[in-house]
């Protein structure tokens, strides 16, 4: 806890590192959500979540509102109507799905699904001491395995604010940087811009236009972020 | 959708964190006692910016003193003093050579600067030369490029001694804060009145009246083309 | 006020409703730190960071050279390597200076005109490899292969096993020549001696104190940064204690806590004393003891430990601290005290160099300290001096390779040298002059300044100008120096920041770490890699090699090493630079590993009873078991290779495994092997005749190294060369008195081989009786910043070169008076015993 004696001489507490950590605790948390709506259709429980009235305040705050409709259809419909949707949207081929992988969605890349950039993706994850597991029988430039993966990265942020390690925070916050600048945010936003075109039922507009927003806003603050931090912890 | 009122993002609750609307004070701590003179600091320097010969923005002087078998060699890391009454910034004719109010580094503005050179004898340290290229003044400046970026100077990433501690001195709990306040530090020439920001511990302050008053020998060396120290 | 923020509701809301991670990643390892960023100062852009590695020095450390608009602008150090931990000197950071160096060699070079004469034209690489190749067939058809000649002076790794292994194995040629004679080669030869191998790595990180004998690794060394910033950090933060024993302040004795300004050559009497002390004093009880063990003290292979203990004590008893005084200059009062000092604290680290090795009497130096290490327990353990540990690559290799054949030349006239385990490279022209070993038709130097850095400059100028004792001679060189100038044919190379190699100097944290060099900007003229032109020279004699190019061999390297394959291979470590196991643990205490019986118990392995040794007599070439025996382990040649392990009481351990002599697998402070060449066994005292004889008004030559340079190839760097030009030499005051110099004042050095001019620094530095000069300055070649001297197609276009401040400033060789004698032991070349006269001119 530091006394920071402000201009006027008053002093006031202030805890810098418990609003790292808060907000760090946030991202991470945004990116485990959305790497589970890209990754599988939401089954009963998850939509029961959804549906409390709580989780309806903080979507609206978020600036995301899926509509009456979405809050009055009977679970068991809903669960089948994204099934459905869900697989239109991102399994159906050829035709039509918008296939969620960088190697595919990169404007001037491959085009091919396991292309070269899901090679490249997979050695930074190994480079970086991750392993990817292949259950799922899906590439590691899936959209929901990048989420995942800056989910983890901040996740490291967090704990080591939490260790007071904060070297360690900042590294954790380099390989965000990093990873976004250099995979995510090259290819995410066209992505979601497709999704937003194609689906029609509002879970997925709404899920496609939060994660835009968050998307946005780490464009924005992400390399601001790393500077501030570095200067935070003296690595000036 | 959007809520003017969230609109405010996450970057102003950062600045708001970290010392709001308070600028800062670069500063550096240097402790002789780890400085090895492997000169490392100077070639990081001297490429860094592509110094061209002759000049130096940073360098490390050695002092030699002492009889047989008696002797010592101390060292002496030198580089802009990014003074708080910087007699440079007072006698500039136009305005090139400010104090940055944001953190305290003493710039200069080459498309401004017209080389009449008076900043270079102003200065007690001998910091600032002319450069061939631009015909303006240059110096030091605590690697702003660097730093702005958040990543150490260059001469202080290279110490292997960690002998550079580099730092924003409003803020308390930066390495340098804590250096300054828990050692006795020295700053050179300060009978200038220029209140330097960069402490030295252990200076060897020896010279040569300090080896006529004591007839031990002592020799000073700047290890550049300037042989006398200033 | 806290604004607010979009989403806290959002994960306020679903807090107790985790979300579930069955995620696909999972953290097998620690967050690596985070590479090097630099930036542009100029423009603000980012520079592209290539991790690659040093190569201005055979440290070799892990670096990151940035490029921005196609040129090298800042070389920095790797935060990911474990052994430099993102540190580098002034000598590597001076690497940006080569690639743009105006005097750089970019196209093969043929002589015109006499040897010497420095008249050149330019050919294309078709005309120079035909050239060569054609004179290389001659040879090989003829069945002479050993009359093509090879000398390098640094040569490792990738390049080491391309053309050295590879290459001129399958050529058939072992007249091969190294440099190690003139750098440490007699420290190797006496730990050879001891304990099997070199390197000694020294564990600052966790000692406690630190005693070093003419070493100076705040400024140079072979594993310099990686063990000089630890160093400092132990003396700062840690306040471990150091004492060097130097016959002048180094930047290292000034750091220490004390200086022992010691005679030149004094340095076996103040170890042996040492031993004295610790034996007479019994402070070998404890850690030593528990070590000598593993010791041969006696010639009886399996000793008692009283009779190990009796055989110090008699050995080192005469030579008393008092005795060593009048030898070394050193009071016995300091003497006893340091010594005990070394014995009590423990761990400590012994540190030794060419200081206190590259004299007459260097070999039992060394083994002196290496006895000094044992009986204070204080080998191969956490903080003491280990074994040294690195990466194994594995690289393709050619099948088939004739039988190589040798002109015995590379070890010196017969009998000047009892041991040169690591030949005798300073006499490789006097050799050559002499004529009754053979000569070569064909002499290739690569990264080796003959002329320069060996002693008695002027006869290995005359050897290599004379048609008649080398018909052919070529030079691979990025650079123009002294011996490229002597050339008849330059091949030039790209510096090593334009350069492929993967790489593998030791670790001072004893886990290895591999990593690999690659260009930070493509070669640029017309310079390639020796490694590829190898494999030209090659084809075009009808050797299929396998491999076109350095780069292939690397790359085939990281496939063929299971560890570098595992985590992603070549990619892997073009993008990283370094790897490391992350699970590796620090390798101490190696000779204590016990061996199953399935290791030797095996047909081809017998117990050799004499030592106590487990070797393999079918590897040792023997016909049979019944053979080996007869003629045994210690003398049957090259046994060595076929050791296996060694018997203490009822076990059998790893040992010290031996290296280049058929050492026993004990640490062996009573050599055998010394004994069968007619010296004493044990460490033992020898004067330096030539100091022995010396008159009163004569001083002794040392010379030494500085934080800047390294030995010849580093003065084209223009930012070190401007911190670094002069090498005025150091003498006492109370010899300059003597003598009537004043500071600045020219002065005469004169020995029996030749005399230079220099310019005097008069300083209390160094020893009465001493005259002090580095070894870098007095290049009358390698380029304009060196030596004032442009090379023949040097060019214009460095605005720097008008800004040289110090043209026509460039010092004194001293190499020029230096003869090349070697330790009588090990061939070592005595650097540091050279007898001068000095006079004010």
């Amino acid at each position: 806890m530091t006394t920071v004696i402000a201009s006027d001489g008053g002093t006031q507490a202030a805890d810098p590192l418990s609003e790292w950590m808060a907000s760090a605790d946030e991202r991470a948390f945004l990116y485990r959500l959305l790497a589970d709506v890209f990754r599988r259709e939401p089954s009963a429980q998850r939509l029961e979540e959804i549906r409390t009235d709580s989780y309806r305040e903080a979507l609206n705050e978020a600036g995301v509102d899926l509509g009456e409709a979405f809050y009055s259809t009977a679970i068991d419909e809903q669960v089948e109507e994204l099934a459905v949707e869900f697989t239109r949207l991102f399994l159906l081929s050829p035709g039509g799905r918008i296939a969620p992988y960088e190697s595919v969605q990169l404007p001037d890349g491959s085009g091919q699904l396991r292309g070269p950039e899901s090679q490249i993706v997979l050695d930074y994850y190994g480079a970086t001491g991750f392993v990817h597991h292949d259950e799922m029988n899906d590439m590691p430039d899936h959209i929901s395995a990048e989420l995942e993966y800056m989910a983890h990265l901040v996740g490291l942020e967090s704990s080591s604010w939490a260790n007071e390690k904060q070297e360690d925070a900042l590294n954790a916050i380099r390989y965000q940087n990093d990873f976004f600048y250099t995979h995510l945010s090259n290819w995410v936003f066209c992505f979601l811009k497709k999704v937003n075109e194609r689906a029609e039922h509002a879970y997925y507009v709404g899920f496609a236009e939060l994660a835009r927003e968050f998307m946005e806003q780490e464009l924005s603050e992400l390399s601001d972020r790393t500077k501030q931090a570095a200067q935070l912890i003296n690595r000036v | 959708m959007k809520d003017p009122a969230t609109q405010v993002s996450r970057r102003g609750l950062m600045k708001n964190l970290i010392a709001s609307d308070r600028p800062k004070r670069y500063a550096m701590v240097i402790d002789t006692r780890r400085c090895i003179g492997c000169q490392a600091c100077t070639v990081a320097c001297k490429s860094e910016f592509s110094v061209p010969l002759g000049e130096s923005r940073s360098w490390v002087e050695s002092i030699e003193k002492g009889n047989f078998p008696d002797v010592g060699r101390n060292f002496l890391p030198r580089l802009c003093n990014q003074c708080e009454k910087p007699s440079c910034v007072s006698v500039c004719p136009t305005g090139a050579t400010y104090k940055r109010d944001e953190d305290g580094v003493v710039a200069i503005d080459e498309e401004i600067c017209i080389g009449c050179k008076y900043c270079m004898h102003a200065c007690p340290y001998g910091m600032r030369y002319l450069h061939p290229n631009t015909g303006s003044v240059d110096k030091c400046d605590f690697c702003l490029h660097r730093v702005e970026q958040g990543v150490a100077p260059a001469c202080v990433n290279t110490c292997q001694g960690y002998a550079r501690i580099f730092g924003d001195i409003n803020d308390p709990s930066s390495a340098v804060s804590k250096m300054l306040e828990t050692n006795a530090v020295s700053v050179l020439r300060p009978a200038m009145g220029t209140e330097p920001m960069v402490f030295y511990i252990a200076a060897d302050s020896s010279d040569e009246r300090y080896a006529e008053r004591t007839g031990v020998y002592v020799r000073v060396e700047t290890n550049r083309r300037q042989q006398k120290r200033v | 006020m806290l604004n607010r923020r979009k989403f806290v509701k959002l994960s306020a809301a679903t807090a107790a409703a985790s979300v579930a991670m069955n995620g696909t990643l999972s953290q097998a390892r620690e967050l690596p730190v985070f590479g090097g960023k630099d930036y542009s100062p100029a423009t603000g852009r980012e520079r592209k960071a290539v991790p690659s590695a040093c190569l201005n020095c055979v440290t070799r450390c892990p670096n990151i050279v940035y490029v921005e608009d196609g040129r090298i602008v800042k070389i920095e150090g790797q935060p990911n390597s474990i052994r430099s931990e993102g540190k580098m000197c002034a000598k590597g950071q001076g690497g940006v200076n080569h690639s743009n160096d105006p005097d750089r060699i970019l196209y093969p070079m043929k002589r015109v005109g006499k040897r010497g004469e420095g008249q050149w034209k330019r050919i294309s690489w078709d005309e120079a490899l035909d050239e060569v190749a054609g004179r290389l067939k001659v040879l090989k058809d003829a069945g002479t292969p050993e009359k093509f000649m090879f000398h390098y002076g640094r040569m490792k790794s990738s390049i080491s096993k391309m053309v050295k292994t590879n290459f001129l194995g399958a050529y058939g040629t072992k007249t091969i020549g190294n440099h190690t004679s003139i750098c440490e080669g007699g420290k190797w030869t006496a730990q050879e001696l001891t304990w099997g191998k070199h390197y000694d790595s020294w564990d600052f990180d966790n000692t406690r104190y630190v005693l070093n004998f003419g070493a100076n690794p705040l400024e140079a060394g072979t594993n310099h940064i990686p063990t000089a910033h630890r160093l400092i950090r132990a003396l700062t933060t840690r306040e471990v204690k150091m004492v060097t024993v130097d016959v002048r302040l180094s930047n290292t004795a000034a750091k220490s806590q004390e200086w022992l300004p010691v005679r030149p050559g004094g340095d076996l009497a103040l170890a042996l004393a040492m031993c004295n002390v610790v034996m007479s004093e019994d402070l070998h009880k404890g850690h030593g003891e528990e070590f000598l063990k593993f010791c041969k003290v006696t010639d009886t292979a399996e000793d008692t430990l009283e009779n190990k203990v009796k055989a110090l004590k008699d050995n080192f008893e005469q030579y008393t601290p008092e005795w060593a005084e009048q030898h070394c200059d050193i009071s016995a009062h300091a003497i006893r005290r340091v010594a005990r000092e070394f014995a009590t604290n423990h761990p400590a680290c012994l540190v030794s160099y060419r200081g206190a090795v590259a004299h007459y009497n260097g070999n039992d130096t060394e083994r002196a300290l290496q006895t000094l290490a044992a009986i204070t327990g204080n080998i191969d353990n956490p903080g003491g001096r280990c074994l040294a540990v690195g990466p194994k690559w594995k690289y393709p290799k050619v099948k088939k390779m004739p039988k190589g054949r040798k002109l015995k030349i590379v070890d010196g006239p017969k009998g000047a040298a009892a041991i040169p385990s690591h030949h005798m490279s300073h006499n490789v022209l006097k050799m050559i002059k002499d004529g009754s070993a053979g000569r070569p038709d064909i002499y290739m130097s690569y990264m080796y300044t003959a002329v320069y850095a060996n002693g008695d400059v002027q006869e290995n100028i005359d050897v290599l100008k004379d048609e008649s004792l080398i018909p052919y001679s070529v030079n691979i060189n990025p650079f123009y120096d002294e011996s490229a100038a002597l050339a008849d044919l330059i091949l030039p190379e790209p510096p090593y920041t334009e350069r492929w190699d993967w790489e593998d100097m030791v670790s001072p944290v004893q886990i290895p770490e591999y990593y690999i060099r690659q260009p930070a900007i493509p070669p640029m003229g017309e310079t390639r890699d020796f490694g590829t032109v190898a494999c030209q020279l090659a084809e075009r004699i009808g050797i299929d090699l396998g491999f076109k190019t350095k780069e292939e061999f690397v790359r085939l390297s990281c496939e063929k090493t299971p560890a570098i394959k595992a985590v992603g291979g070549f990619e892997y470590m073009k993008k990283h630079g370094v790897y490391h196991d992350p699970k590796a643990k620090p390798k101490y205490y190696s000779y204590r590993k016990e061996l199953k019986p399935k290791d030797y118990e095996k047909a081809t392995v017998i117990l050799d009873e004499a030592t106590g040794t487990y070797w393999d007599w079918k590897k040792a070439k023997h016909k049979s078991a019944e053979a080996a025996q007869k003629k045994g382990y210690t003398h049957s040649k090259g046994a060595y290779k076929a050791y296996v392990g060694q018997r203490i009481g009822n076990k059998v351990y790893k040992g010290f495994k031996p290296d280049k002599l058929n050492k026993s697998g004990y640490f062996e402070i009573y050599s055998g092997l010394m004994k069968d060449k007619g010296f004493n066994p044990m460490p033992t005292w020898y004067s330096i005749p030539e100091h022995d004889k010396m008159g009163d008004n004569d001083m002794i030559m040392t010379t030494y190294k500085v934080a800047t340079q390294i030995h010849s190839r580093s003065q084209n760097c223009k930012y070190l060369t401007e911190l670094y030009h002069d090498n005025p030499a150091w003498i006492n005051p109370l010899d300059a008195e003597r003598r009537g110099i004043i500071e600045g004042d020219e002065v005469k050095v004169k020995s029996e081989v030749g005399e230079i001019t220099i310019k005097a620094r008069i300083t209390p530095a160094v020893k009465p009786g001493v005259i002090a000069i580095s070894h870098h300055c007095g290049h009358w070649e390698y380029g304009r910043y060196a030596s004032g001297n442009k090379a023949p197609m040097g060019h214009e276009d460095d605005p720097d070169l008008k800004r040289m401040w110090w043209k026509g400033n460039h010092g004194a060789h001293p190499n020029w008076i230096i003869p090349n004698a070697p330790d009588p032991i090990n061939g070592q070349l005595r650097f540091m015993d050279t007898v001068v006269q000095v006079m004010k001119i």
